[in-house]
C-alpha cells in the first residue's frame, strides 16, 4: 500500500516547481530544484525495486485515471529523474538559462510530466501528459526564439493529434481506455480501422522521438534554444517518450505482422542514413548533433522493426545508451559554446589543452556513438545487427529479405559515417591548429557542470563494458524472455585488452615526447598549398560532398519544399483557403442577398404607397374585383 | 426565492443606476453591481448545492407567467456569466476611458448581463424569448457603440440575422403551445417534439449562436470596442444559444435521432469552416471571432451527443472557452489600444515590448487548442471520445482535425503579432488592470486544468 505513495514522489516536482517560481534567488531556486529532483530521483528506484500495484482516480463517470507500474517505466522512470538531475546540475551555471525565472518550473515539471507519461495505465492520463510535454517543448524552446518554437509546436501538436486519433480508434475498437501490458491480449491488424490507429499512434511516436520525416524542427531549434533544453529534451526525454511509446505500440498494443516489420524497417534505414549524411556537411556543432540525435532514433526504430526480442531489447538499450551520450555530447558543446561564445565549427579548435576533461568525455561520447568498443554505444548496435541477421534468417520471401539486408547494410554504413562525422567534430573543437587569441579565456567550465557531463562519461563506459548485467535486471524483466546472443563478443575481454592497448599506446607516447621533434615547410610536388599545415575540420569531406550525383542528393535534401513543417502548414492552408471562399463567404453572400432582397421589396410597397388617393383607389377596386371573382368562381 | 430574483434584478435595476450616475462613476458601479451580482449568484449556487429548490412562479395566464428555476444548468450559466462579467467590467474601466460616450456603454453591458441571467433562470419560453430579445437589442446597440457607418452596418446584420432566428424561434414556441397548451417548461418536460418544431428551434439556436449557415454576423460585429466583443461575442452572448439548446432538447423535450444527427452535422462543419476561415483571417478580432463560432461547434456537439456525461462536458467546456477566449479577445484588445491596429501584417515584434500580455495570450490559446495541461484540453479530449464511442468517427475525426487548425490560426496570430520585427512600437504599462485581467484568466485556464477535478465534481454535483 505505502509503495502507491512513490506514484506521487515522482510527480512531486510540479507543485514544488510552481512553488520555486516564488523565490527571488537564484541560487535558493536551483537548489530547491535539485533537492526535489534528487527525491523525485530516490523515489523511482524505489518503485523500480519495490513495484507498486497501479492506483485508480475517477475522472467523470465511467472514466478513470489509472497510474500503473511495469518493468519498462520503471527503467523510463529512473532515466527521466536522472537526466534532469543532471540537466538541472549543468544549467544551473549556464549563462543562457541564468536568471529565466520560469526555467526550474518547466525543468521539474517536464521531468514530472515524464513521469506520468511512463506511469499511464490508460489513454486518457497518457495523452494528458504527453501533450503537456509537448506544451513544456514549447515553454523551452521559446526560450531561444519564437519561430523554431512554433515550428516544432506546429509539427509535435501534429503529431499528437494524430496519436490521439489513433488512441480514439484503438478504444473504439477494443471498447477500453485501459492501454494494454504485455500480459493482456493485443489487437490483431485484421481491419482497417485497427490499421488505421496503428499508423496514428505511430506516427505520434515517431515524431516526439525525431524520426525523419518529423525532425526539422529539431536541427533549426538547435540553433537558437539553449544548449540544457536541447540535452533534456530532442536529446534524451523527447527520445525516451517516444520510443517508449514505440515500444509499447509495436510490443503491447498491436500483434507483430510483416508490414509493421517492413515500415519500420524502412524507415528506420532511411532516417540513420539520410540524416546522418546530412550531419556530415554541417558546419555548426549544434546542427551536426541533432542531425545525428535523428540518425540514432533510426537504430531504435530498426530495432523494433526486426520483430525479434533482441532486436526489441537493442532498441531500448539503445535508446538508454544515446540518451546518455547525446546529452553528453550537447552537454559538452554547450561548455565549449559557455567558454568561446561560438559553435561554429570554423571558429573552433585547440581546446583540448585548455578544457582536457571536456575534451576526454566528449571524444567518450563520440566514440560511443560511432559504435566503437568498449563504448555502449557499440554495445546495443552489435545487438541490434545481430537483432536484423535473426530477422533476416527467419524471413521468408524475398521482399522481406532484401528489406533486412537492405537494414543491415544501412545499420553498417550509417554507423561508419556516424565516426567519420565524428572525427570531424572532434577534430574541429578539440585538435587542429589553435587560435591562442581566442582560446585565452577558455578553460573549464564549473564543477557542476564538468560533475554532470563526467557521471554521463561514465556511464557510457560502464554500459559499454558490463551491458549483459543492464539488460539482465533493466531489460530482461519487461520483455519476460531470456536473451540469446548469436554473436560471439566478450565485452570486458574486449574492454581489457583494448585499455592495455591505449596503456601501451600513452606509453610510447610520453616516449616519444621526450625526444625533441623537428617542423618544416611542406611540399607537395612544387605547387602552392590550399591550405596550411592545419588542414581544417570542415574541409574533410567537401570531395564527397562535391561529387556529381552526391551533390545533387544534398541539395535535394536541403530543399525547404521537402519539409514536412512546410509541407503540412501549405496544405493547410490551402483547405483553409477553400472552407473561406466557398463555403464562409458564400454564406455571407447569400446572407447580404437576403438582405438586398428584403430591402428591394420594401422599395417596391414603398414606391406602392405614394400617397396618391386615386392609387389606392385603383388598389381597392382591383382588390374587390379579385373577391368578386373567387366568389363568382365558387 | 428572494435570492434568486436578487440575482436577476439586481443588474436589472442597477442598469438603471448606471444609466443615471454621473459619467465619473460608471465604470466603477457597474463593476461592483456585477461584482456583487456574481456573489449573490454564488450563494444562489451554494444554496442550490445543499439540495433545496429553488423556484419563483406568478401565473399570469395560460401561456404567460413570470417563473424562475434554479437549478444545476442555470446557476452554472448565470454565475459564469457575472464571473466573466465582471473581469471584463474591471478590463473596461481602463479600456473606455477615454472614449466620450462610454456612460450609454456600461447601462447597455449591466442590463445585458441581467438579462442573460434573466433568461438562465427562465421556466416559461415565452419569458425566455423576451429576456432573449432584450440581450439582442444589447448586442445592437453595443456593436454599434462608435457609429460609424461600418459599424452600424455591422450592428444591423447582427440584429437582423439573429432577429431572423428569434421569429422562427418564436414561431416554434407557439406551435409548442398549440400542440401542448402550456409554456412552462416544467410542464413541457419528458414530451417529443415533431421534427418541424426542433428545427425551427434549432434555427433560433444557432443563429444566436452563429453556427453555419447563419453565422456570417459574428465576425463582422468585430468593429464593437474589445470589452463588447470579449462580453458578448466570446464569453457570454454567443453561449445562449448553446444553453438554449441544453435546456430545451437535454433537459426538456425528447427530439428524435434525425434532428440530433443534423445538429451533430451543424456541428462539424461549423467547426471546420470556421477554423479554416480563421487560418485566413488577417484582422486579429475575426480570427478570434471565427475561433469562437468552431469553439461553440464543439459545445454543440457534446450537447447533440445528448448523453448524460457529454452534457457536463459541454459544461465544463463552456467554462473552458469562456475564461480563455474572454482572455484571448482581451489581450488583442490591449494590443490594439496599444497600436491602434488589429492588422496583423501591421503588427509584429511585440514580445519584448508586452511580456505579460504575450504570456497570457500564449496561456489562454493553449487552453483553446486543447494542449494539455489546460482547462480546454480535457473537455476537448472527451468530445472527441465520446463521438467516437457513440459510433460519430467521422465527427470525432473532424473534431480533432479542427483542433489541428486551432493550433495553426492562433500560433499564426501568436506570431503575427509577437514575432517578428515590430512594426508599430508599443508598450504595456507596468500594473495595468487590463493586463492583470488578462493574466487572470490565462492563469485559471491554466490551474483549472491541472486540478480538472474542481471543475468536474463542480459540475458533477450541479447536474444529477
Amino acid at each position: 500500500m505505502m509503495a502507491r505513495y512513490l506514484f506521487f514522489l515522482t510527480i512531486l516536482p510540479i507543485c514544488l516547481g510552481f512553488l520555486l517560481m516564488a523565490f527571488k534567488s537564484e541560487e535558493l531556486r536551483k537548489r530547491l530544484a535539485l533537492l526535489t529532483l534528487s527525491i523525485s530521483l530516490a523515489g523511482s528506484v524505489l518503485l523500480f525495486i519495490k513495484p507498486a500495484q497501479g492506483l485508480s482516480l475517477n475522472l467523470i463517470a465511467d472514466y478513470s485515471l489509472l497510474l500503473g507500474f511495469n518493468k519498462l517505466s520503471g527503467l523510463m522512470l529512473i532515466f527521466n529523474n536522472l537526466f534532469g538531475f543532471l540537466v538541472c546540475l549543468y544549467s544551473a551555471d549556464y549563462t543562457e538559462v541564468k536568471n529565466r525565472r520560469p526555467y526550474f518550473l518547466y525543468l521539474l515539471s517536464l521531468v514530472a510530466f515524464s513521469n506520468l507519461v511512463c506511469l499511464s495505465a490508460d489513454f486518457i492520463l497518457f495523452i494528458f501528459s504527453w501533450g503537456a510535454t509537448l506544451a513544456l517543448l514549447y515553454a523551452f524552446l521559446s526560450l531561444g526564439s519564437g519561430p523554431s518554437a512554433k515550428k516544432a509546436l506546429s509539427i509535435v501538436g501534429m503529431a499528437d493529434f494524430s496519436l490521439i486519433l489513433g488512441a480514439c480508434l484503438y478504444i473504439f475498437v477494443t471498447g477500453s481506455t485501459i492501454m494494454p501490458d504485455n500480459q493482456s491480449a493485443k489487437l490483431l491488424l485484421n481491419q482497417p480501422l485497427g490499421w488505421f490507429s496503428f499508423i496514428l499512434m505511430l506516427i505520434g511516436a515517431l515524431a516526439k522521438a525525431g524520426c525523419a520525416p518529423f525532425h526539422t524542427w529539431i536541427p533549426q531549434a538547435a540553433e537558437e534554444a539553449p544548449i540544457p533544453a536541447m540535452a533534456i529534451l530532442p536529446a534524451s526525454l523527447d527520445k525516451l517518450l517516444g520510443i517508449y511509446l514505440l515500444a509499447r505500440i509495436s510490443v503491447d498494443f498491436f500483434v507483430f505482422n510483416k508490414v509493421i516489420a517492413v515500415i519500420l524497417l524502412t524507415l528506420g534505414s532511411l532516417t540513420i542514413i539520410f540524416a546522418v549524411m546530412l550531419a556530415l556537411v554541417q558546419h555548426d556543432a549544434r546542427r551536426l548533433l541533432s542531425f545525428h540525435a535523428v540518425s540514432q532514433v533510426g537504430y531504435m526504430v530498426l530495432g523494433f522493426g526486426t520483430g525479434t526480442s533482441l532486436g526489441i531489447a537493442a532498441g531500448i538499450f539503445h535508446m538508454i545508451n544515446h540518451t546518455i551520450y547525446k546529452s553528453g555530447l550537447f552537454l559538452t558543446a554547450g561548455s565549449v559554446g559557455e567558454k568561446r561564445k561560438t559553435f561554429d565549427l570554423d571558429r573552433l579548435g585547440g581546446l583540448a589543452r585548455y578544457m582536457p576533461i571536456t575534451f576526454a568525455c566528449g571524444v567518450c561520447f563520440a566514440l560511443s556513438i560511432s559504435g566503437v568498443p568498449p563504448f555502449n554505444g557499440f554495445a546495443s548496435k552489435w545487438m541490434l545487427y545481430q537483432g536484423a541477421l535473426l530477422g533476416l534468417f527467419n524471413s521468408e520471401g524475398a521482399v522481406m529479405r532484401f528489406v533486412y539486408i537492405f537494414a543491415l547494410i544501412a545499420a553498417m554504413f550509417g554507423s561508419a559515417l556516424t565516426l567519420a562525422s565524428f572525427i570531424k567534430f572532434i577534430h574541429a573543437v578539440f585538435l587542429g591548429q589553435e587560435s591562442a587569441k581566442d582560446n585565452k579565456n577558455a578553460g573549464e567550465v564549473s564543477s557542476g557542470m564538468r560533475f554532470s557531463v563526467l557521471v554521463l562519461a561514465g556511464l557510457c563506459l560502464l554500459l559499454g563494458i558490463i551491458p549483459g548485467l543492464f539488460l539482465k535486471y533493466f531489460i530482461q524483466p519487461w520483455l519476460g524472455i531470456e536473451i540469446i546472443f548469436i554473436g560471439a563478443w566478450n565485452s570486458r575481454l574486449a574492454a581489457g585488452l583494448l585499455g592495455a592497448g591505449i596503456l601501451l599506446g600513452l606509453i610510447f607516447w610520453r616516449g616519444l615526447k621526450s625526444k625533441k621533434l623537428r617542423t618544416d615547410n611542406f611540399f607537395i610536388g612544387g605547387e602552392e598549398p590550399v591550405f596550411g599545415p592545419d588542414f581544417p575540420a570542415t574541409q574533410f569531406y567537401r570531395t564527397i560532398e562535391e561529387l556529381p550525383p552526391i551533390k545533387k542528393l544534398y541539395s535535394l535534401m536541403q530543399l525547404e519544399a521537402l519539409d514536412l513543417y512546410n509541407l503540412l502548414s501549405g496544405s493547410l492552408r490551402l483547405l483553409a483557403y477553400l472552407l473561406f471562399i466557398l463555403v464562409d463567404r458564400f454564406i455571407d453572400l447569400l446572407t447580404s442577398l437576403a438582405g438586398y432582397l428584403v430591402l428591394g421589396l420594401s422599395w417596391l410597397l414603398r414606391k406602392l404607397h405614394s400617397g396618391v388617393l386615386d392609387l389606392y383607389l385603383a388598389w381597392s377596386l382591383l382588390g374587390l374585383l379579385v373577391i368578386f371573382v373567387i366568389l363568382m368562381a365558387r | 426565492m428572494k435570492l434568486l430574483l436578487t440575482v436577476i434584478f439586481f443588474p436589472i435595476l442597477g442598469s438603471i443606476l448606471v444609466y443615471i450616475l454621473p459619467k465619473r462613476y460608471k465604470a466603477a458601479a457597474s463593476a461592483l453591481i456585477l461584482g456583487i451580482a456574481f456573489l449573490f449568484s454564488l450563494l444562489l449556487t451554494a444554496v442550490f448545492l445543499k439540495g433545496k429548490e429553488i423556484l419563483f412562479s406568478s401565473h399570469l395566464n395560460s401561456w404567460l407567467s413570470i417563473s424562475f428555476t434554479a437549478d444545476g444548468l442555470a446557476v452554472f450559466m448565470a454565475s459564469l456569466s457575472l464571473l466573466v462579467g465582471f473581469l471584463i467590467a474591471l478590463y473596461s474601466i481602463e479600456y473606455m476611458r477615454d472614449y466620450e460616450e462610454g456612460g450609454a456603454f456600461y447601462f447597455w453591458m449591466v442590463l445585458f448581463l441581467g438579462s442573460m441571467t434573466g433568461l438562465v433562470f427562465s421556466a416559461n419560453l415565452l419569458l425566455l424569448f423576451c429576456f432573449w430579445e432584450i440581450t439582442s437589442v444589447c448586442s445592437w446597440r453595443l456593436i454599434g457603440f462608435y457609429r460609424g457607418e461600418k459599424d452600424l452596418k455591422a450592428a444591423d446584420k447582427a440584429f437582423l440575422v439573429t432577429f431572423f432566428g428569434a421569429s422562427l424561434f418564436l414561431i416554434a414556441i407557439v406551435l409548442v403551445y398549440l400542440n401542448y397548451g402550456a409554456l412552462e417548461l416544467s410542464v413541457l418536460k419528458g414530451v417529443s417534439l415533431a421534427n418541424l418544431v426542433a428545427f425551427l428551434f434549432l434555427a433560433g439556436i444557432i443563429s444566436k449562436s452563429a453556427q453555419l449557415p447563419l453565422q456570417s454576423w459574428l465576425p463582422d460585429a468585430g468593429v464593437a470596442p474589445t470589452p463588447v466583443t470579449a462580453l458578448l461575442h466570446a464569453a457570454v452572448l454567443v453561449k445562449i444559444g448553446i444553453y438554449a439548446f441544453a435546456r430545451l432538447f437535454n433537459l426538456t423535450f425528447v427530439s428524435s435521432p434525425l434532428f440530433l444527427n443534423s445538429a451533430i452535422l451543424v456541428s462539424v462543419i461549423t467547426i471546420i469552416v470556421a477554423a479554416g476561415s480563421a487560418l485566413v483571417e488577417k484582422n486579429m478580432k475575426r480570427i478570434l471571432a471565427y475561433s469562437t463560432i468552431s469553439q461553440l461547434g464543439y459545445i454543440l456537439l457534446a450537447l447533440a451527443l445528448n448523453t448524460g456525461i457529454s452534457f457536463k462536458i459541454a459544461l465544463v467546456y463552456i467554462l473552458a472557452h469562456s475564461l480563455a477566449k474572454a482572455g484571448l479577445f482581451l489581450c488583442a484588445g490591449i494590443i490594439e489600444h496599444k497600436t491602434g491596429s488589429k492588422n496583423i501584417n501591421e503588427l509584429g515584434g511585440l514580445l519584448k515590448t508586452m511580456p505579460y500580455t504575450a504570456t497570457a495570450y500564449l496561456l489562454c490559446a493553449f487552453s483553446i487548442i486543447g494542449i494539455p495541461p489546460f482547462l480546454g484540453f480535457w473537455p476537448k479530449l472527451m468530445v472527441v471520445l465520446l463521438s467516437f464511442k457513440a459510433g460519430y468517427l467521422l465527427a470525432g475525426t473532424a473534431a480533432v482535425i479542427g483542433a489541428l487548425l486551432t493550433l495553426f490560426y492562433l500560433m499564426r496570430l501568436f506570431e503575427g503579432v509577437f514575432l517578428g520585427e515590430a512594426k508599430i512600437q508599443a508598450r504595456e504599462d507596468a500594473g495595468s488592470f487590463m493586463v492583470a485581467v488578462v493574466l487572470i484568466l490565462g492563469v485559471l485556464s491554466l490551474f483549472l486544468g491541472l486540478l480538472v477535478k474542481l471543475p468536474l465534481n463542480l459540475v458533477n454535483s450541479l447536474i444529477k
